[in-house]
């Protein structure tokens, strides 16, 4: 649940921060990006093993995503520093995922007694 | 040395109390515009904004401000804030806790550094409000004040109130609301005794702030607005979904506060670390940046598109997570009005899509978002409500609003039961749920009304010696001892049994006695010995010293401890809506 709240946020924040944008923009591929990470985001906090996999590809669409946005920011930033940033999302992103699965996986039984 | 008459007269008298306020009301007033005009010109330094705007309005900012001014910032703030709790350790008391555990006890010198760590905070961009900081130093001001003049604990409870109505009064120029303010969550009652000074200090502080900064009504609005049926039934799942986001608000902050602080980070690191973090999010987002004041008048006068609401949304609700979280000083007051009318205009974006037709008008939705976020959150619906109407001058909104701010308060207090503050406190082990006063409950300790004439035997000492010693009804309670340690309770009238078990010369105090389960501590209250005497089901219980040594220092009687703490409950009471002879029990002046 809280997954699925923090996954709305995201994607709302995401949203939006295409939206603001300048310049022409096609908002099927906008809703299609924020779907995609929401789902992502998502998948990655399940806590299960397999979850590494949606995480293993999470930070690069986010990165991407983010880079997008932060270059077309007004008054314009350096690219270095929306490189710096999106970078910095993409990892945050992908790290809350990964402790929101850790924290409610269940607990394994030690390898010698399995 | 014995007081003087006239000051007795003074202290006794309600004019004077009248009086005092006003002039402490123009004070918090002071405090306010010197509080904003800090944070005005630190925004103008750091951030170039022109003098009167606010971070929010949506300025142009350079990358490096919006990323480095809250980081930098938050070292300050660090380092302030490490260096007045290494000098004054204790946790800051706010005037919701001093009226409800410290009879209105405050201190000035905690409630300024807390202002000046506010004031930094927002100065540098955290997402706080400045209006913890505006109640805390009224509130400061006032108790201070009183507490020199050795006013009565209600009224010392009452100064406190009116100190932080005329602070809000004059932050938002709405007097009314800043009186409700005061009686909704700082001195949480209305009665007619406290109504005058209330208001007249709200007025002062409201006057002075418009006599330096000019009338400034803090949300106009340029026309009236129409509303119709379906509008009014609208608004109610307007105020559910409000009560929600206000929900989410709540538990994120303190989630993220109570995260921060287990992590092994030094405290002084964590808020340059969340202003890094907050100026990243507003890279995207930088109308996050400070209280949010600019922000609300833009939505009012123009509404966002509905994507970039939703993610303003989101990011101001991280933005204020983490930068309390951190520790950065402020509060939730104008972040969730400025979440409210975030909400409201997403809500009339998405009609919009839904129902093309319907045509709703986004002032009136923005103002009863705002409203209701606001009362879900604060805990304060009459306050929201006259806040709309002092602010917007506009009755149709207020009635528009009412619907939404009580759909809002309704489901938070079912579903969730706390306001940010409350729950808070409940997250700190507090048991306060508002600003009732709740320490005199504590300070009417078991050692006030105790009996400390109880009368312990030997466990040796034979029934014969104990009927010699202590006649038919001459004691209540004996208690046993060995070697001065209470080992037990003999009910006097046992002596006299006709079953005793043997003659009175063999049959000893040890074969009567009931082994102590319950002991009382004279530190305890009296709310605390009632519980015990309902789980004993015992009628005397004995006070001892400390809960290992069991000497017995007393006893307490049910009825007395029954007595005792409704004549207390009841002379409060007639304090607190300033009728003392209503009640027969109650000490009046004249008598």
């Amino acid at each position: 649940m809280y997954a699925l709240i923090f996954a709305i946020g995201f994607a709302a924040f995401t949203l939006g921060g295409l939206s603001d944008r300048g310049g022409e923009q096609d908002p099927w591929l906008e809703v299609g990006a924020l779907l995609a990470l929401a789902l992502g985001f998502i998948l990655g906090a399940v806590p299960r093993a397999w979850s590494i996999v949606p995480r293993a590809i999470l930070p690069l669409p986010t990165f991407l995503v983010f880079l997008t946005i932060l270059t077309d920011r007004k008054p314009a930033m350096p690219f270095y520093a929306a490189f710096a940033a999106a970078a910095f999302y993409a990892l945050f992103i992908t790290s809350y995922a990964s402790f929101l699965s850790h924290r409610n996986r269940p607990e394994e039984a030690p390898a010698d007694e399995a | 040395m014995a007081a003087p008459a006239a000051w007795i007269a003074f202290r006794n008298s309600e004019m004077a109390l009248i009086l005092l306020a006003g002039v402490l009301g123009m004070g918090a007033g002071l405090g306010v515009v010197a509080l904003r005009v800090s944070v005005t010109a630190i925004h103008s330094i750091l951030y170039g904004i022109p003098w009167g705007g606010h971070l929010s309005d949506g300025f142009s900012l350079d990358w490096w401000q919006v990323v480095f001014v809250p980081c930098g910032g938050g070292l300050v703030v660090g380092g302030v804030a490490w260096v007045i709790k290494r000098r004054r350790p204790r946790e800051t008391v706010d005037a919701i806790e001093a009226n409800a555990l410290f009879g209105g006890r405050m201190s000035l010198t905690d409630s300024l550094n807390l202002a000046v760590l506010t004031v930094l905070s927002g100065g540098c961009g955290a997402s706080v409000g400045l209006e913890a900081a505006y109640t805390q130093v009224g509130a400061g001001l006032c108790s201070n004040i009183g507490h020199r003049l050795a006013l009565r604990r209600d009224d010392m409870r009452t100064l406190v109130g009116c100190g932080a109505a005329a602070a809000i009064a004059a932050a938002f120029d709405a007097p009314l609301a800043g009186a409700f303010y005061a009686f909704e969550l700082i001195i949480g009652n209305y009665s007619i005794a406290n109504l005058a000074p209330v208001l007249l200090a709200a007025l002062s502080g409201t006057f002075v702030a418009r006599e330096l900064m000019g009338e400034d009504l803090a949300f106009a609005t340029s026309r009236a607005v129409h509303l119709t049926t379906a509008d009014y039934l609208l608004f109610i799942p307007v105020g559910l979904g409000a009560a929600g986001l206000g929900m989410i608000v709540m538990q994120g902050v303190t989630a993220t506060e109570q995260w921060m602080r287990r992590q092994a980070i030094p405290p002084w690191v964590r808020p340059p670390i969340g202003g890094l973090v907050v100026g990243i999010v507003a890279l995207v987002y930088p109308r996050v940046l400070g209280s949010g004041h600019g922000g609300i008048v833009a939505n009012l006068h123009f509404t966002f598109a509905l994507p970039y609401l939703c993610g303003l949304i989101a990011a101001k609700i991280a933005a204020s997570a983490i930068s309390i979280g951190v520790g950065f000083r402020g509060g939730l007051f104008s972040s969730s009005l400025f979440l409210g009318t975030l909400f409201g205009g997403a809500v009339v974006m998405a009609l919009n899509i839904v129902a093309p037709s319907f045509d709703p008008d986004p002032l009136v939705y923005t103002l009863v978002g705002m409203g209701a976020v606001g009362a879900a959150i604060v805990g304060a619906p009459i306050t929201m409500i006259l806040l709309v109407l002092e602010s917007t001058r506009d009755f149709a909104a207020t009635v528009g609003v009412t619907v939404g701010v009580i759909a809002s308060t309704v489901a938070v207090r079912r579903w969730f039961g706390y306001s940010f503050a409350t729950w808070r406190f409940h997250l700190r082990g507090l048991k306060i749920t508002g600003a009732e006063d709740i320490g005199w409950i504590d300070s009417l300790t078991i050692g006030r009304v105790m009996r400390r004439d109880g009368k312990t035997v030997p466990v040796e000492m034979s029934v014969a010696a104990l009927r010699k010693a202590f006649p038919l009804g001459a004691v209540p309670q004996l208690f046993a001892t060995e070697d001065g340690h209470l080992v037990g309770t003999i009910d006097p009238s046992d002596l006299w049994a006709p079953d005793l078990g043997g003659i009175p010369e063999e049959v000893n105090a040890a074969d009567l006695m009931q082994p102590v389960s319950i002991t009382l501590l004279a530190t305890e209250n009296l709310q605390s010995s009632l519980r015990k005497f309902s789980e004993a089901k015992l009628e005397i219980l004995p006070v001892v010293d400390d809960p290992e040594g069991l000497q017995l220092i007393g006893y307490l009687t049910e009825a007395e401890a029954l007595k005792s703490y409704s004549r207390e409950l009841e002379r409060h009471r007639s304090d607190t809506i300033g009728e003392a002879r209503l009640f027969s029990t109650a000490i009046t002046p004249d008598s």
